[in-house]
């Protein structure tokens, strides 16, 4: 991957990880809002809950009054209690409703006459009288009519139960207490909700009593304080609640939920958008000067490459003080050195060819002007030869004659491989098993009584050849079997073949071969196994120029094995089809 | 009696050739430089020349381009590959090419062969 997608990758990881880090930490502070949320709710309900118990500790503490005050009655006589507890009503300040009531449930006496009757049939006060003890004061919410009863137990003096004095407060008491509620510490949604589940008071309404309420899940509290959350017309809300015992209440503090998240949310929106904004402009302007970076690297690479094509630069941009100017400066100084060092390889290199050129002329030139005395001399030898019948002159003659023609070897190998270094060959397509038929019928004098097996593909060996050259290489191979073999037991064997995927020409002998001291220094030039072939012919070049010819001319391969001395030995040329 | 011009700055060379073709019966005639050969050619109008490649006078191209009606076999020590002789044979009034040195039988085959 490329430095700038990577770069822009990373970029694009940052951002979205720091967007996830606002997200979980939008999220967290969410939650802990929620929390906070919640326990004030609870705590609110809480205090609600204490402002009650304080506004109805004053008519309770009154019933107690009137209780103990009733024991001093002599006379149980209904019009002698009833006479009574109007003048303690007046006593104490007490306006309502008070009634004296026997332990069967009789109402004995009272200051209202609504309230004469039997009890004993009334739910609400067979419920109560279930739920609490008679014993002491207890807050009856009738479901009917809305009132608050405060019952106390009356004892006679022999500390018998004589029955209950109740106080009957209005709903206005209530009233009075959510007055007191939503004009003191909390503003907020408050309901005041009764064993039924029916809503006895709202702080934002007037007084209400409703038949059991579907919207806000009361029934499902089952806690003394806690928190629910519900859906009313498709708004969230969460409420906090407390279970007053004494006054057998639930007061719900209710707090739309939904806006204070919304208000967090969008708080934390505009906080998210100005960190985007920042890390956007801060990587856009990064993006920026990275790219120009980038260009700057770009075509730093491009001088490079031309550098690198020999195309040099005439001057390389090194503009700036940051590390790529010092890296455009290097590029600088290496423009100049390689170019410098470059024309002096071309200067050597003009030098070397000067001198190869005037070695090879210098070889060409001293064949030339040796040849030119050595061909009288060979001449005159093979005619002094020729004329004399004086045998002893005649054997001189030859050894004239045989170290002429040594001479003139050692001149032709010398020339010829000269010639191998500087010239190219032109090659034509062509069968090369009758060459080698034809080689093997020039050297039929050269093969004497050594057996000669040629044995030659059906198949035309078709290969790229320069004629002159391959017939040199194969004429110095099969020389070299012809030397190396006995005159007279000796055996060579030429076969060519063919594969799928090769040319092969085998020249295999039975002669001499090699060790593997001899092996290593094969192709060396000048290299010859024995000195004492000095007198015979080669110079030490005739497997040189064969693997030239083979390998570099014909791009073949040549490969020369021997078992070991005495074991004979196999050349393979091998052409890839 | 065929006459052979033996065109070489060599004189041993020129004695040697001499003697073998003496031997053989042609008659044997020398020139020791390029413009004594055009015009030994000239005048004596031999039936073969023996023409050494590398001659002080008149080069042997222009020998060849001049004595269009001479047969000439060219003869020299230089290093040459079969296709330089290609190359070098080509005018039809060169008809061989005999490498230095030679012997003696080749020599004589050769030249049998041309100056009939």
């Amino acid at each position: 991957m490329k430095l700038q997608k990577k770069l822009q990758l990373a970029g694009l990881i940052l951002i979205i990880a720091i967007l996830c880090s606002l997200l979980i930490f939008s999220s967290i502070q969410k939650t802990k809002l929620q929390e906070e949320k919640e326990l004030l709710l609870i705590n609110e309900a809480k205090a609600i809950n204490g402002e009650i118990n304080r506004i109805i500790q004053q008519p309770s503490q009154n019933v107690h009054i009137l209780a103990d005050n009733l024991k001093e009655v002599n006379s149980w006589n209904p019009a002698h209690i009833q006479e009574y507890l109007e003048n303690v009503g007046l006593i104490y300040g007490i306006y309502e409703d008070i009634s004296f009531i026997d332990t069967q449930g009789n109402v004995i006496a009272s200051t209202s006459f609504s309230y004469v009757g039997d009890w004993k049939t009334k739910e609400w006060f067979i419920q109560g009288l279930e739920r609490f003890t008679i014993s002491n004061p207890h807050y009856l919410l009738n479901p009917k009519r809305i009132v608050i009863e405060f019952v106390a137990p009356v004892h006679d003096q022999q500390n018998n139960l004589k029955g209950v004095v109740s106080i009957r407060l209005p709903f206005s008491h209530i009233e009075e207490i959510v007055q007191e509620i939503s004009t003191g510490v909390l503003q907020e949604d408050v309901y005041l909700i009764n064993d039924y589940n029916q809503f006895l008071m709202h702080t934002q309404e007037d007084k209400v009593l409703s038949a059991p309420n579907t919207e806000i899940p009361i029934s499902d509290i089952t806690t003394t304080q806690g928190t629910i959350y519900y859906e009313k017309n498709k708004t969230q809300f969460i409420s906090g609640f407390y279970v007053n015992e004494n006054f057998s209440a639930k007061i719900i503090v209710v707090e739309e939920q939904k806006r204070e998240i919304f208000k967090i949310i969008r708080e934390t929106n505009v906080l998210i958008a100005i960190i985007s904004l920042v890390i956007f402009t801060g990587l856009f302007m990064s993006y920026i000067f990275v790219g120009k970076k980038f260009q700057r690297i770009k075509y730093l690479d491009t001088q490079a490459k031309k550098i690198g094509e020999g195309n040099y630069p005439k001057t390389i941009n090194t503009k700036g003080d940051d590390e790529l100017s010092t890296l455009a400066k290097s590029l600088f100084l290496m423009n100049k050195k390689i170019q410098k060092r470059e024309k002096e390889l071309i200067a050597q290199k003009e030098k070397v060819n000067k001198l190869l050129a005037l070695k090879n002329k210098l070889i060409v030139q001293i064949g030339h002007d040796i040849k030119t005395p050595l061909t009288p001399m060979k001449a005159q030898a093979q005619l002094i030869q020729a004329q004399t019948k004086n045998s002893k002159i005649k054997k001189e003659a030859n050894i004239i004659e045989k170290n002429t023609n040594h001479l003139l070897s050692i001149l032709e190998e010398t020339n010829v491989f000269t010639q191998l270094q500087e010239n190219t060959f032109s090659k034509k397509k062509q069968d090369i098993n009758p060459l080698i038929t034809k080689l093997v019928q020039r050297k039929k004098t050269s093969f004497g009584k050594r057996k000669v097996d040629l044995k030659i593909s059906k198949k035309p060996l078709l290969l790229n050849l320069n004629e002159e050259k391959i017939t040199q290489a194969l004429d110095q191979l099969i020389t070299n079997a012809i030397e190396f073999t006995s005159p007279t037991t000796g055996k060579i064997s030429i076969t060519t073949t063919q594969t799928t995927t090769h040319n092969t020409i085998i020249i295999k002998d039975n002669g001499r071969g090699f060790g593997d001291t001899v092996k290593r220094k094969l192709f060396e030039y000048f290299f010859k196994e024995d000195d004492n072939r000095n007198n015979l012919g080669g110079f030490g070049l005739g497997l040189p120029i064969a693997k030239k010819i083979i390998q570099e001319i014909h791009k073949g391969k040549l490969l020369i094995q021997s078992k070991g001395p005495k074991q004979g030995t196999t050349v393979t040329i091998r052409f890839r089809r | 009696m065929k006459t052979i011009l033996i065109a070489d700055d060599e004189e041993d060379i020129r004695i040697t050739i001499k003697t073998i073709l003496e031997s053989e019966g042609y008659k044997v005639i020398e020139a020791k430089n390029g413009t004594a050969c055009l015009k030994t050619i000239k005048e004596k109008k031999p039936d073969l020349v023996l023409l050494d490649i590398m001659m002080p006078g008149t080069p042997s191209e222009e020998i060849i381009q001049k004595a269009k009606s001479a047969k000439i076999v060219y003869f020299s020590a230089k290093t040459v590959t079969d296709e330089d002789i290609k190359e070098l044979t080509k005018p039809t009034n060169v008809k061989g090419f005999i490498k230095k040195p030679f012997d003696v039988k080749s020599l004589v085959k050769e030249i049998k062969k041309h100056a009939k």
